[in-house]
């Protein structure tokens, strides 16, 4: 009785007052639109940009049933076309071993009855070949007009071309067999399509063979999307933009009269929704009407609602983004809601579909009922069953005979084999079979590699050490770093080092977080000038200002009348920069540089534990916390003893010239940011005194010698910044003066293995031509590959470095150090995998989809993109927004699952999955292939989705060179493993 | 042959011996030429041809007089009419080659970088290579039938840049509508050089140049349609729908077209049929309200754009409107150096577009703030409805596309489709009645997709029968 009170008081005046939880189910629509919005493209303003799995909504799912559940959904290709796949079959980078093995894991070995062969056999065979799928005109073209039934498909293998041609010749032989599998009886239809009303109206348009009204409704629609979204481009903003994203488009189209002829009814639509009686239905309220009127069962509202989002689905995804992380802002606007997006879509949708119909005379009556008189063109065919039977039987070498004595559960048996080898298993087979052949590579090398390896003795102590990010990139500088001087140890750490901060660097007009995605900073930190240079400093501020505004009232001329045509006047004088711009990239840079920024420093303590700024995160780090961040750091790496007298934290970024998509090729662990300020922060609070007291409470002694220094590596331009260098102390100077010549030929060297993936570096350069070649690209603006970035990125390693150490890995392993010496309990371990899991599977499946479907999961060829509203790009004039990767970026990469190779018992690795659900569902449905390497031993277990299976690598040894350049010397494409003895340590040897 | 015009030989001649050597070996071997050999093809040909270029200047210079013209024979030459082929240089003509030669060999840098293992990079060259001679024609055409030649040849290579890209939709369908647009106006252009014929009894720049007729009717009609030739490529209104469509080909392309080069050849073509326009007030009044309402679409309709490439666009458009109301008002030595200040400055501009953000981001963190200035406006005055409307207009850009479509395109297709209907009837009446069924059939099938294409009469449908 209560509840019933309450409910009616709560619910009571909800349909007359129009509240968004109407009688039509408002939860019911709520829920959709949380379900559909997690299918749309999840990318972040172009500046905040953070790798992740792009198809992260479809993590419940295992790896292929989620690829083929998006297929469905969105669109997309559900795994690499075949004729990629194929051309790597011929390559030679699958082997066929490859893919029996698969097959053997797949298909089980029954045999065919009446026909002596397996079905994994015939499987196979139609794998290795391929079919020709025809149906219809198509085929009968084929039949007539080419050769298929004179001369035997040249995929067909000896054995049955022998058989075929013991028959008789060719031409009989196959005209015969072609005859049988004509006169076999039919494959059972497969069931007549779902009934259209789940359609949207555009489907049953274009079914009826009518224009497309999407092009039409979209060109509309993107302009108010982007008008709406706009965060500061246009100088003249959008109006009402406080108010919802469907009013403020209503109070527009009621304002004037729209001339295109299908908006005609427009402005009385929005007039009449705006005054009627009883108040403007809410942009809910709309939808649920305009599901009525196209009479759209229950049942299929969501598959509706999806199909209408899913049509421009880059806008609704930054609609659906900023309405729920609207921290993403670059600064906030607008109030986003995805269901204002699909009131207004939906209401255009209408408009476009009544004109079209009105136009192909079928006047009268709502609009649902009008689509449903529409005619129905026939869909084409299916592929037909003869014809790939006739292929099989070839590939078999069956005689006609056999093939006519098919019948009933033979035929049947026949049939289901031939399924599994459809286009889609097929795809699906070598995809499998091309990962295969890369992981039989890697863990062969590894175990091969680990005899050689030995952990430096306790008591030894390196000339220095550097903790860099576990970014793929920093492999080959790490390798090169260990092979000039073998005494040295580095060491991969996540390159925000455990600083959770949101930074504001020096003059920066706002702050930004400096941390993984998914961690929110709980404090702040400023980059304050030194005191003896701050007057000076604020005189130059001053003047920045003044030159920022004039800069202001030019870039606007860019935009107006009169501005823009005084400015034109002297335009003659831009031909000089512009020449230089173009053909020296690097003498511009030097020209243009701007004055060295004044001394530093970061505001890191805080004194008062209660101190909070605007936003209410904490300034700065007590020293407690700052305990806890670099006990933590030491742990994760296992530099927790031996710590040398030099130990740099070295963070990275990127810095490229007119690439609106650089955030993507910055530090992930940062939240795409650069990782110096980070590095700045932890070595600033290792080298207290008071901090290093409190580490040995956490029973981590630091020797009074030992001076940590921070560092910032650009990617791009392979350039090494050094942080905080006033402060070094002088006992110190020597270590890095000698560590500056190390990193420095470890710069060219390491720009010099890049360039070889740059068809425009010649492959003969010396590695000072290769630094002055990957400088030149970071400032060329006509550049669409200033880096490779991530791409080519497949394996992830964590442990202890010294077993791959002197593993040549060819810059496509994240490398993450990990002692399980000193984790007895998991923990470390455990704090590890929560976050390099995900990011590494992150960053790892977005250049994974962004190349299976370059067009769908990413965003295209760069060349005709088109900055808009700050946010992200479109295709040249209007298009949706596009998201995922460009295609230079992923244009070389291998799409294959993160292969993790994690040092620890396969008991430790199932402590953590425990502990770590997401992390779980990540290993378990499959989207990272997980391998435990045995810290005692070295033996190899690999994850086969059900069980740990013993790894035994080959007995031969690994090729061995002296040198990385020697390996890669000449060469442009991926490269296998090797052991590179320079980089072997030789602790004992050395020092 | 003057020795002054060898360099001039040079530095015209290899743009367009380059685009021949490259359209011919496009055509006759399928596997197109390494991406080296078109970048460094292309980087000798614009740097000579600069190089070569300042020298004739200098050459010029030191010499004193004015080049004579080269005379390079005749395409028809009959008793009372004659069509004379050669190459005309002024000052006029020299500031635009000054302008292709650096900013082609520029934009050609650019691109070998920018299009590197793009899908069509040749056919880019091979584009950009045809701008090049188009302009050069325009420019240094001795008669306007070279300049119309030339003109033609920008528009084709105009058209087919947009639409690069050519597997989506979009890039086809802006692409087709630039080149209509460009044949519809051009068809103004051509009965311009007709009329012209008769107007100066030659075309030649020269006697053009020379002319001293008087305002007459017919300097007023020559003036109008020239005026009309030259709101086609200079995008005004009511033909500015074109320009934005036109950023669908990669950022080089819209640079050299749309920011620096082709959108200009507008007020050019005014400039080179000054004398002409001079006598032709009408022309001149039609000039300065194209050119103002220009200027108002362009800066007003730019405004509310939301994207760096369609902000570009409407700048370009609105100084070249602006360009239009100087030289309606007489100042063409203004009207000039405008032309190439906004040529560079918007090249300039176009190829650095995609890093508006980066830029974005230096200037407020200059100016300290995390938003930017934006200008106040009057329209504080205006009620809300009205100052909506006023947005919506300029955001749906006048709706100037849809207006041109049914205001004029529509009536010509229902025209063309009343002739065509009218012509099969006169042909079934003059022919009998179809000899068989399956060719009445034929016949008298609709034709869904293509209303406006002739249909086989019946004699020709069954001859082809039988």
């Amino acid at each position: 009785m209560d509840n019933e009170a309450e409910s009616l008081t709560e619910d009571g005046p909800e349909p007359g007052h129009g509240h968004p939880r109407g009688q039509h189910g408002g939860d019911r629509l709520e829920g959709i639109l949380y379900r559909v919005g997690h299918l749309l493209p999840e990318q972040n303003p172009l500046e905040a940009f953070v790798h992740h799995n792009t198809l992260h909504a479809y993590e419940h799912l295992p790896f292929e049933g989620a690829l083929q559940a998006a297929s469905a959904e969105l669109g997309t290709a559900a795994a690499m076309p075949e004729a990629f796949t194929r051309a790597q079959l011929r390559s030679g980078r699958i082997l066929s071993i490859d893919l029996d093995e698969t097959l053997a894991d797949r298909v089980p070995d029954l045999l065919l009855p009446g026909l002596q062969r397996s079905q994994r056999e015939l499987v196979r065979r139609v794998t290795l070949a391929g079919l020709h799928e025809a149906a219809g005109p198509t085929l009968a073209w084929h039949l007539s007009e080419s050769n298929v039934l004179d001369v035997i498909a040249e995929g067909v293998p000896a054995e049955a071309r022998d058989a075929l041609r013991a028959q008789g010749p060719a031409p009989t032989v196959l005209r015969a067999l072609w005859a049988a599998a004509q006169a076999l009886p039919a494959p059972r239809a497969a069931a007549p399509e779902a009934d259209p009303a789940g359609l949207r109206a555009r489907d049953r348009l274009v079914q009826a063979g009518l224009p497309d009204p999407d092009p039409m409704v979209h060109q509309a629609l993107i302009r108010w999307c982007g008008a709406y979204l706009d965060t500061g481009h246009a100088y003249w903003p959008m109006m009402e933009r406080s108010r919802s994203f469907f009013r403020g488009f209503l109070l527009h189209a009621a304002s004037a009269k729209d001339a295109r002829a299908w908006l005609g009814g427009a402005q009385s639509l929005a007039q009449g929704l705006l005054h009627r009686p009883g108040g403007a239905p809410t942009a809910e309220q709309v939808v649920a009407e305009e599901l009525r009127r196209l009479q759209v069962a229950p049942d299929q509202e969501e598959g509706f609602i999806r199909a209408s989002l899913l049509a421009l689905r880059g806008w609704g995804g930054m609609f659906h983004r900023l309405e729920h992380r609207p921290d993403l802002w670059p600064h906030k606007v607008a109030e986003p809601r995805l269901v204002d997006l699909l009131a207004v879509r939906l209401l255009l949708d209408r408009l476009a579909a009544d004109h079209l119909l009105d136009q192909a005379g079928l006047e009268g009556g709502p609009t649902g009922q009008r689509l449903l008189r529409l005619p129905r063109l026939a869909p084409p065919p299916a592929i037909d069953a003869a014809w790939v039977r006739f292929q099989v039987a070839c590939l078999l070498g069956l005689s006609p005979a056999e093939l006519r004595e098919l019948s009933g559960e033979r035929l049947a048996a026949f049939d289901a084999a031939v399924a599994l080898a459809d286009g889609h298993h097929r795809r699906l087979y070598l995809q499998e079979a091309y990962e295969r052949s890369y992981r039989r590579g890697i863990l062969d090398a590894v175990a091969r590699h680990w005899p050689l390896a030995a952990p430096t003795p306790r008591a030894d102590r390196a000339s220095a050490q550097l903790v860099l990010c576990i970014d793929d990139r920093e492999e080959s500088f790490r390798r090169h770093l260990e092979e000039i001087d073998p005494s040295l140890e580095t060491f991969g750490m996540a390159g925000f080092f455990g600083v959770a901060m949101r930074y504001r660097a020096l003059g920066g007009a706002k702050s930004r977080p400096l941390c993984p995605a998914p961690v929110t900073p709980q404090h702040s930190v400023e980059e304050v000038v030194v005191e003896d240079e701050a007057a000076a400093r604020e005189a130059s501020a001053v003047g920045r200002a003044r030159s920022a505004s004039v800069q202001n009232n030019l870039s606007t001329a860019r935009d107006t009348l009169l501005r823009g045509s005084i400015l034109s006047l002297a335009g003659w004088l831009t031909l000089f920069p512009m020449a230089t711009a173009l053909l020296s990239p690097r003498l511009h840079a030097k020209w243009t540089a701007k004055a060295a920024p004044p001394r530093t420093r970061l505001k890191l303590l805080r004194v008062d534990p209660e101190a909070r700024d605007a936003d209410g995160l904490f300034r700065g780090f007590t020293v407690e916390e700052m305990v806890g961040v670099v006990a933590k750091a030491l742990e994760d790496i296992g530099l927790t003893t031996r710590l040398s007298r030099l130990v740099v934290w070295m963070g990275h970024g990127s810095h490229s010239a007119n690439n609106p998509h650089r955030a993507a090729y910055d530090c992930g662990a940062t939240g795409g940011g650069h990782g110096g300020p980070n590095a700045r922060a932890i070595a600033a609070m290792a080298n207290l005194p008071a901090v290093r007291e409190g580490l040995k409470g956490r029973g981590i002694s630091i020797p009074d010698d030992t001076y940590f220094l921070g560092a910032h590596h650009d990617t791009c331009d392979d350039r090494v910044d050094w942080l905080d260098l006033d402060l070094l102390p002088a006992s110190h100077l020597a270590e890095h003066r000698a560590l500056v010549q190390t990193v420095d030929q470890a710069r060219a060297r390491n720009a010099h293995e890049r360039a070889r993936r740059f068809m425009s570096a010649p492959l003969d350069l010396s590695a000072e031509q290769a630094l002055a070649h990957v400088q030149a690209r970071s400032e060329d603006l006509a550049q669409p590959r200033p880096e490779l970035g991530h791409a080519t990125n497949a394996i992830a390693i964590v442990g202890r470095r010294h077993w791959s150490r002197g593993l040549f890995l060819d810059r496509r392993s994240f490398l993450v150090s990990y002692d399980p010496t000193i984790d007895p309990e998991i923990t470390i371990l455990s704090r590890i995998m929560a976050a390099v899991g995900p990011v590494g599977a992150g960053i790892n499946l977005e250049y994974f989809f962004s190349f299976i479907d370059p067009a769908l999961y990413g965003c295209g060829t760069k060349l005709p993109h088109n900055v808009t509203g700050f946010l992200g790009v479109m295709d040249g004039y209007s298009s949706d927004l596009r998201t995922g990767l460009p295609w230079q970026m992923v244009e070389i990469h291998e799409p294959m699952r993160l292969l993790l190779i994690i040092e620890a018992t396969t008991e430790a690795l199932g402590v953590v999955l425990e502990r770590h659900p997401p992390v779980a569902q990540l290993v378990l449905n499959r989207w990272v292939q997980v391998a435990s390497i045995h810290p005692d031993t070295g033996k190899i277990k690999l994850f086969t989705g059900a069980r740990w299976e013993d790894w035994s690598p080959p007995p031969d040894r690994l090729p061995e060179v002296r040198s990385s350049a020697e390996w890669y010397a000449g060469q442009r494409g991926h490269l296998p493993p090797a052991t590179i003895t320079d980089g072997l340590p030789r602790p004992a040897r050395t020092r | 042959m003057n020795a002054l015009w060898l360099p001039f030989l040079v530095a015209l001649g290899l743009p367009f011996g380059a685009w021949l050597l490259l359209g011919l070996r496009l055509l006759l071997v399928l596997a197109p030429p390494s991406e080296a050999l078109i970048q460094r093809l292309t980087a000798t040909v614009f740097s000579i041809s600069t190089v070569a270029f300042v020298i004739g200047v200098v050459g010029l210079l030191l010499s004193g007089g004015p080049l004579p013209d080269l005379p390079l024979g005749a395409l028809v030459a009959l008793p009372r009419y004659h069509i004379a082929l050669g190459l005309h240089l002024d000052g006029l003509s020299l500031g635009l080659l000054g302008l292709t030669f650096p900013l082609a060999g520029l934009v050609a840098a650019f691109s070998a970088r920018y299009l590197h293992r793009e899908p069509g990079f040749s056919r880019f060259f091979f584009l950009l290579l045809m701008l090049a001679v188009g302009l050069e024609l325009v420019a240094a055409g001795e008669g306007l039938d070279l300049l119309f030649a030339g003109w033609e040849l920008v528009g084709l290579s105009s058209a087919l840049l947009i639409a690069f890209f050519h597997r989506r939709q979009q890039p086809l369908d802006h692409g087709l509508r630039a080149y209509a647009t460009y044949r519809a106006v051009d068809v103004a252009l051509l009965l311009a050089v007709v009329l012209s014929h008769h107007l100066v009894g030659s075309v030649s720049v020269q006697q053009i140049d020379a002319w001293t007729g008087g305002p007459s009717a017919l300097t007023t009609l020559i003036g109008v349609l020239v005026v009309i030739g030259a709101m086609g490529k200079a995008g005004s209104v009511p033909f500015s729908g074109w320009v934005p469509r036109a950023m669908e080909g990669p950022t080089p392309s819209s640079a050299i077209f749309y920011g620096a080069l082709s959108i200009h050849l507008g007020p050019f073509l005014l400039l080179r049929m000054w004398p002409i326009l001079e006598s032709a007030p009408a022309a001149r009044a039609l000039m300065g309200v194209v050119g103002l309402l220009t200027a108002l679409h362009g800066s007003m309709v730019g405004r509310a754009q939301h994207d760096i490439k369609g902000t570009l666009a409407y700048a370009s458009l609105a100084q070249v409107g602006l360009m239009f109301v100087e030289l309606s008002l007489g100042f063409t030595e203004l009207a000039t150096w405008h032309l190439f200040g906004h040529a560079v400055l918007r090249a300039n501009q176009l190829l650095r577009a995609p890093s508006v953000l980066s830029e974005r981001d230096e200037l407020l963190d200059a100016l300290g703030t995390q938003r930017p200035s934006r200008g106040q406006h009057i329209e504080w005055m205006l009620p809300a409805p009205i100052r909506r409307g006023l947005y919506k207009l300029a955001l749906e850009r006048w709706y100037l596309d849809e207006l041109l479509d049914r205001g004029l395109v529509g009536p010509v297709v229902r025209g063309l489709e009343a002739l065509n209907r009218l012509d099969q009837r006169v042909s079934a009446a003059l022919s009998g009645p179809p000899a068989d069924e399956e060719a009445a059939a034929q016949c008298a099938a609709p034709r869904v997709d293509a209303p406006v294409r002739p249909e086989l009469s019946p004699r020709a449908a069954a001859g082809v029968r039988s």
